[in-house]
């Protein structure tokens, strides 16, 4: 290491670095963020407020789309509408004009589609939003005239932001079908009503906005434009003739949807909707089951929609609905209130109580195995009782549904418990409306299942339609703080993960409880970013707290030093992870009891600690015990199980038996690698371990049969120095090394310990035992300073 | 709850592209392996990735020679599809001089066609100029902040707090404290982002011994 070589290397870089940006009045632009047909956006900040800003130019300053640029930002500007993009400012610098308007941070439209958007109705109810910006710059005499994906961003708490309003056009008074202007052709041809491509162009009206509408309401929901791949003059012919969809389009779209789609894109403009507000009040209707405008209204028809509407009623059976009642009367959070207000069957009444006896944890035990029967009983029952129209049982439903949602979820059965949660939440927020307490509990329960099953994106759009703005600093909730949280943590956007938690601090100074979760959930989150040091100081705080005021034997005393200990696991300190443990490990299992995820935890840290300080047979004794306990909790090929069984190959291998640990894991390999959600990170562990099994044994070939097909994919999805990463890397190394293959080995091998120093740190067990590894292989060591 | 847990660690998602990219590069994709892609015309994959790296290059030296950013953009744009259309192969040859060079060459000439054109309306013709010499410290300039903020992006945690200290000017001494790392720790540290900044230099045609 020459320091002084690289102190006088960085003294010449830095002259380099002064970095002077371009400055358009009060706004320095930072960079280039798109360029497309009508002008280039830069970022950039506002710097008298350091807000970002979105700084637009035209191509050029001779062109036709300057004054488009200019007019469109002056029509924009008279609208005020959350959802429309407000103009901050106009700038004129050197006959540039430049328009400013804040940054959004979001996607568009169609990238939400695609990659956020989880189903249908939440894209619908996106779609509502948008036409709610529509109807507003219509209201204003505002035609949009160029509504299409690319300009409509879905800010990160799923709210559109429509812009672009570069050829708008004013009319005067409320635009409508009857106020038309004369217009050129302008807009993008997949979007461009029929009217605007014949000879004689139609005047603008509304219309021409509610035939893109629809058209953005096709691709938003089948992901694809009708015209997708057509050349210019097909697409052209088959929007003038009016047979923009074919006719599949009925089977392939939610119901009466086509119908609606038909109507807002037909070329007769007066067989088209002939305002934004009539789309709106048939996507309403159609959702309620009522007859839509859209359609013919046949006796047929209107008696479907009779029938969908009070299906519920017309099927029940008047025992089943007594049995309802009496079990959501039961199964309520509030029991004793609800029983006043339904007559309830008494044997009914007591099945269900012996069900909440039953599954509910306490404190002294883990999962409560019988539970789960009685749970699986009622959960059957819940499928075939028919629910009646009312609004009273309709709610008493959605109580059970959400009881039995919050039981699997405290059992740790997502794959059980999310239907029941999904339905409860769909069913209060109909019924009871977004900020009902129940709505909002239901959907923390749901928010909790989705992460369980690793739904990150559903997760986050339950959160989204369940609050009015993500953004950190708007949040007051606490709860809310927490799942998005926990939502960036498994998204690896720890950096987003902890703006939440420093939040959650914030708004949680006045609860002592509340604050100390806070440090928690913040250190295990440093824990994750592979930052120990920090957690430390943040879980030591939490500890001293909760010590305090709490007392030893408080959950959260107990909880902040368990993690305490996971920070030194991380630092790859495991003698003093044994010895944290063994004296935290009785306090748990009377605290938790033996079978819960915390105790579970601390013994796993335990087993792997034992493991690398020198005693693999408590081990191997203690995951072998855990493993068989985990087998009475959960089915088989549920991932705790799996876990247990890594344990018991991580202290076989340490016994010198590679041979079993093969033995034992290769039937998971198919479960893991054919489950469907299952979190990337875990898919494919058991190949690692067996392939660790094989490098042991000297079977470098089967080793690097086992890695090989996977290797490609794992550089792919997981950053370059992912710890997952670097642990197969290294098995894969060895396994070529053995097999005879050196050439690059080195090279690859430096860049290797580089990863692991950057990852686990310099003096951590693991990236001494690569070193050793390379310097055993290679005859060199890596540090040659 | 085990190995998952122990070793799930940090990093963002949305940069793993261009991760991917940057350690593609350092492996394989040498620059003459981008030289010689571009060579076929048809390879847009490396027509864009080879004018997302070397367009700041021309853009910031047509802004050091005075012009406006939107000039200096069309001479970017233009400098590009000048060399796909005027058949790159025929026209760059590698023994007669670096491919810096000829960028420079070709940016001067678009630049003056640009500039003309701007002023034909005008009494005042501006006259483009400029050297090799300060098209090399530009040069020099850009791609030493792109190979640091490429470095910025490939590493996590204490690296990128090291490097981000080092770049202005914090004592390792200071460094050291702040990070909780010992000094030897954070030398050796500043030795292989040293190491890193180097080898992306590279990429961006600027020998490290140039800084």
């Amino acid at each position: 290491m020459d320091e002084n070589s690289s102190d006088q290397f960085f003294e010449r870089v830095r002259e380099y670095v002064a970095d002077q940006p371009l400055q358009i009045g009060v706004y320095e632009i930072h960079h280039e963020v798109a360029r497309g047909g009508q002008g280039v956006v830069y970022k950039g900040i506002d710097t008298s407020d350091g807000q970002p800003v979105a700084l637009k130019r035209s191509h050029d300053s001779g062109s036709i789309i300057q004054p488009n640029l200019v007019r469109g930002a002056e029509l924009a500007s008279l609208l005020e509408h959350p959802y429309i993009l407000p103009i901050l400012d106009i700038e004129n610098e050197d006959e540039t004009v430049w328009v400013i308007t804040p940054w959004v941070d979001g996607l568009s439209l169609d990238k939400w589609c695609s990659d956020l958007a989880n189903d249908d109705h939440s894209k619908i109810v996106l779609f509502l939003k948008i036409c709610s910006a529509v109807i507003h710059a219509h209201g204003r005499g505002v035609i949009h005239r160029d509504l299409r994906p690319a300009n409509i961003l879905v800010r990160m708490d799923g709210t559109p932001c429509v812009l672009d309003f570069g050829i708008a056009k004013r009319v005067e008074g409320r635009a409508s079908s009857h106020t038309m202007t004369q217009s050129g052709l302008s807009g993008d041809l997949h979007f461009l009503a029929p009217e605007m491509l014949k000879e004689e162009r139609s005047p603008t009206d509304v219309r021409q906005d509610v035939y893109a509408l629809g058209v953005i309401l096709y691709t938003m929901l089948k992901g694809t434009h009708p015209l997708d791949r057509m050349s210019i003059g097909e697409s052209v012919e088959r929007v003038s003739s009016g047979k923009l969809f074919d006719s599949s389009i009925d089977q392939t779209l939610p119901d009466s949807i086509g119908v609606i789609l038909r109507k807002a894109t037909s070329s007769d403009l007066n067989a088209r909707y002939s305002s934004v507000q009539e789309i709106v009040s048939d996507i309403r209707d159609d959702q309620r089951g009522m007859p839509i405008q859209a359609r013919t209204h046949t006796k047929g028809y209107l008696f479907s929609r009779f029938v969908k509407r009070n299906r519920f009623a017309i099927s029940i059976g008047i025992a089943s609905a007594i049995l309802l009642f009496s079990g959501a009367v039961v199964l309520g959070t509030t029991i004793e209130r609800e029983r006043g207000l339904v007559a309830a069957n008494t044997k009914t009444l007591q099945l269900y109580s012996n069900l909440i006896d039953s599954i509910t944890p306490s404190s002294e035990v883990g999962p409560a195995s019988d539970g789960l029967g009685v749970l699986s009983y009622a959960s059957k029952q819940i499928q075939i009782i028919e629910v009646g129209d009312s609004r009273d049982e309709q709610t008493a439903h959605a109580d059970v549904q959400f009881v039995i949602g919050k039981s699997y979820s405290k059992l740790n059965r997502e794959d059980l418990g999310l239907p029941h949660a999904q339905r409860a939440f769909n069913l209060y927020f109909e019924l009871l409306g977004r900020d009902h307490v129940k709505t909002q509990n239901a959907g923390f329960v749901l928010v909790d299942l989705l992460i369980l099953s690793s739904r990150l994106d559903a997760a986050e759009q339950t959160i989204h339609s369940m609050i009015d703005d993500i953004r950190v600093d708007a949040i007051e909730n606490p709860k809310y703080l927490v799942s998005i949280a926990l939502i960036m943590t498994q998204r690896r956007k720890s950096e987003v993960a902890l703006d939440y938690y420093n939040r959650y601090l914030d708004v949680a100074q006045e609860n002592t409880s509340e604050y100390i979760q806070a440090l928690i959930a913040r250190g295990t989150t440093f824990n994750q970013m592979g930052n120990p040091l920090d957690a430390v100081e943040s879980l030591k705080r939490a500890h001293s707290i909760s010590l305090d005021l709490l007392g030893p034997d408080h959950a959260y005393t107990l909880e902040s030093r368990m993690y305490l200990i996971k920070s030194f696991q991380i630092l790859g300190r495991f003698e003093e992870v044994r010895v944290l443990v063994d004296e935290i490990l009785p306090e748990m299992t009377t605290a938790f009891g033996p079978n819960d995820p915390r105790t579970l935890r601390t013994k796993a840290f335990l087993t792997i600690a034992e493991v690398e300080t020198g005693y693999p047979e408590r081990a191997y004794k203690r995951a072998t015990e855990m493993l068989e306990e985990s087998r009475g909790l959960y089915p088989e090929g549920h991932w705790d199980i799996i876990q247990c069984k890594f344990l018991v190959a991580h202290a076989m291998l340490g016994l010198g038996r590679p041979l079993e640990v093969v033995e034992l894991l290769e039937s998971e390999i198919l479960i893991t690698e054919s489950a469907e959600n299952i979190r990337f990170v875990r898919k494919y562990q058991p190949r690692f371990w067996i392939a660790k099994a094989h490098n042991e044994q000297g079977n470098y070939q089967d080793a690097k049969d086992m890695l090989s097909p996977i290797m490609d994919e794992l550089t792919l999805k997981l950053k370059m120095h992912h710890p997952i990463l670097l642990l197969n890397q290294f098995e894969y190394e060895k396994a070529l090394a053995g097999s005879g293959e050196l050439s690059g080995l080195e090279e690859r091998m430096t860049l290797l310990i580089q990863g692991y120093e950057e990852t686990f740190g310099l003096n951590h067990p693991y990236t001494q035992r690569v070193e050793s590894f390379k310097l055993a292989a290679t005859g060199r060591s890596t540090i040659t300073d | 709850m085990i190995d998952d847990e122990m070793t799930n660690q940090h990093k963002d998602p949305n940069s793993k592209s261009e991760l991917l990219r940057h350690n593609s590069n350092n492996a394989q994709r040498t620059d003459p392996a981008l030289i010689e892609a571009i060579r076929d015309p048809a390879n847009y994959e490396a027509w864009k990735s080879f004018e997302r790296r070397y367009a700041p290059m021309v853009r910031s030296y047509c802004i050091s020679r005075g012009m406006r950013l939107i000039d200096a953009e069309d001479v970017a744009q233009e400098v590009f599809l000048r060399i796909t259309e005027h058949g790159f192969a025929d026209r760059y040859d590698p023994t007669l001089g670096t491919f810096r060079s000829y960028l420079f060459r070709v940016t001067r000439s678009v630049a003056s066609v640009v500039l003309r054109a701007k002023s034909e309306n005008s009494q005042v013709v501006n006259e483009f100029g400029g050297s090799e010499d300060e098209w090399n410290q530009v040069w020099k300039q850009e791609a030493v902040r792109l190979a640091i903020k490429s470095v910025e992006e490939s590493v996590s945690g204490s690296s990128k707090r090291i490097l981000a200290m080092t770049i202005r000017d914090v004592p390792p001494a200071t460094i050291a404290e702040l990070t909780g790392l010992t000094r030897d720790a954070v030398y050796k540290t500043r030795d292989r982002l040293k190491n890193r900044i180097e080898s992306a230099c590279k990429e961006f045609m600027l020998d490290p011994e140039e800084i």
